[in-house]
């Protein structure tokens, strides 16, 4: 109790390394998240609406990526970015960039597959009413996402909720690097290894919060749908 | 948009031979050999479930693909057939916006120029009668409204043929018979109706030909009289 009360205290009386921690690891969420949600969502939507041959195996090997953990994506990444790596010439291992690389490869998936099942929850007068109105692909991809912003709005917050909770590519990536590339996760992960539990649980207790309000917000979409 | 003088001649509008369609395994239509020609108020009717709406999709692509034949003037239905009919649901949807919003949307789909667009908004709203709905957001529409807007979205567009699945079923007496007017002008200005209906007046004021259904069987009516739809 003595620790989550310490923990607590570190949160109220603005901590700067705790509040430091938390925004650098929004400022990489909402980054990855962007980034994962401007390809993802559209190739959701052109899963919903082409009809081109392999779509099924497309659709099932997005699917299966979600599964894929997350220190397989980080080491995947690091084999690119790493300096003897074929991208090694962009120097951003262990910076953010690399962070945000990685973890905008582990939430591509989740968007393109929230967006899919989404819209094949929709109304399929939609898709059919835009079909016979004689819109082109593009033009129905565009509007069967504006109809759907609610799906959209799914799929973002769960690609944030995903990067927001990962440890796996922040650590691999990034290094857990003090003031540079440190996450939430991260610091968890080394502060509980040395015992040291007050700013974990601190951490904890904002990462519980962000997990929280994505959820709820999620919910306040799908109502709203 | 209503010049189908550049396609052949004497091709029949469409022609469909030994054409079948399945939901997975179950036939859900079959129609040995059918014509229908330009200009033509085509009547489905049947009961609920017969094949009346698989009818109206596989004939203007939204369904498929399907076995035997079906030709479009004489050649496989492509993107001519798609901009020269549209499909109205029996309960159509509308986008998110005003009733306005709507028609200008389905005319930006197809290229139409924004200075032409607006006459060709406000002359088919004004032809359907909603003229008072055009600044109403679509979603707080009445079904029948709804109907009757959807069908200003396709006369906006200027189809020569239209696909009607039941056009009248949301509506009260007096908008049925707007309805029933606007569809007999659009017959004399020599657009195809293939419409669905229970509506014997409908079919009765409409209809040069019926096709009749029975369990996903179509079958040209024999006399092309009237029918009892209310079965």
């Amino acid at each position: 109790m003595d620790a989550l009360g310490q923990a607590l205290s570190l949160l109220a009386t603005g901590d700067t390394e705790t509040w430091w921690t938390v925004g650098t690891t929004i400022r990489f969420a909402l980054w990855s998240t962007l980034f994962s949600a401007l390809p993802g969502v559209p190739l959701g939507a052109v899963l919903y609406l082409g009809r081109f041959r392999g779509k099924r195996a497309l659709a099932a090997a997005i699917n299966a990526s979600m599964a894929v953990p997350t220190v397989v994506i980080g080491l995947f990444v690091y084999s690119f970015i790493s300096r003897s790596g074929p991208l090694g010439f962009l120097n951003i291992m262990y910076e953010p960039a690399g962070v945000i690389l990685g973890q905008s490869l582990l939430a591509l998936p989740l968007a393109a597959a929230m967006t899919h099942t989404g819209l094949q929850k929709m109304d399929p007068r939609y898709a059919e009413t835009l079909l016979t109105l004689g819109a082109g692909f593009w033009r129905r991809l565009l509007a069967i996402l504006r109809e759907g912003r609610f799906v959209v709005v799914q799929a973002v917050l769960a690609s944030f909720g995903r990067v927001t909770g990962e440890v796996g590519v922040s650590m691999m990536l990034g290094g857990n690097i003090r003031w540079h590339t440190r996450t939430m996760t991260t610091t968890i992960a080394l502060d509980a290894s040395k015992g040291e539990f007050e700013r974990a649980l601190s951490l904890g207790v904002v990462l519980l919060a962000v997990a929280l309000t994505v959820n709820a917000l999620s919910h306040l979409a799908a109502r709203d749908a | 948009m209503r010049d189908l003088s550049a396609l052949p001649e004497n091709a029949p509008l469409f022609s469909l031979r030994g054409l079948s369609f399945r939901y997975g395994r179950r036939v859900a239509l079959r129609c040995d050999s059918l014509d229908i020609e330009r200009g033509q108020a085509v009547a489905l009717l049947g009961p609920n479930g017969s094949g009346k709406t698989t009818f109206l999709k596989v004939l203007n692509g939204l369904l498929g693909p399907y076995d035997g034949t079906l030709r479009f003037l004489g050649r496989s239905p492509g993107p001519a057939l798609r901009l020269r009919s549209v499909y109205l649901h029996q309960h159509p949807v509308l986008f998110t916006g005003t009733v306005r919003d709507n028609l200008a949307r389905a005319l930006s789909f197809r290229r139409v120029p924004r200075g032409e667009a607006a006459g060709r908004v406000q002359a088919a709203i004004d032809r359907v009668g909603c003229a008072s709905l055009m600044d109403r957001e679509a979603s707080r529409l009445s079904g029948g409204e709804t109907q009757r807007v959807a069908l200003a979205r396709a006369l906006a567009l200027g189809a020569d043929i239209l696909f009607l699945d039941e056009p009248t079923s949301s509506m009260d007496a007096a908008s049925q018979n707007a309805v029933r007017s606007v569809l007999a002008e659009l017959k004399s200005e020599g657009v195809t109706l293939i419409f669905s209906t229970h509506d014997q007046e409908l079919a009765d004021a409409l209809a040069d030909t019926r096709i009749l259904f029975d369990a996903g069987r179509a079958m040209p009516h024999p006399h092309g009289g009237n029918h009892d739809t209310s079965r």
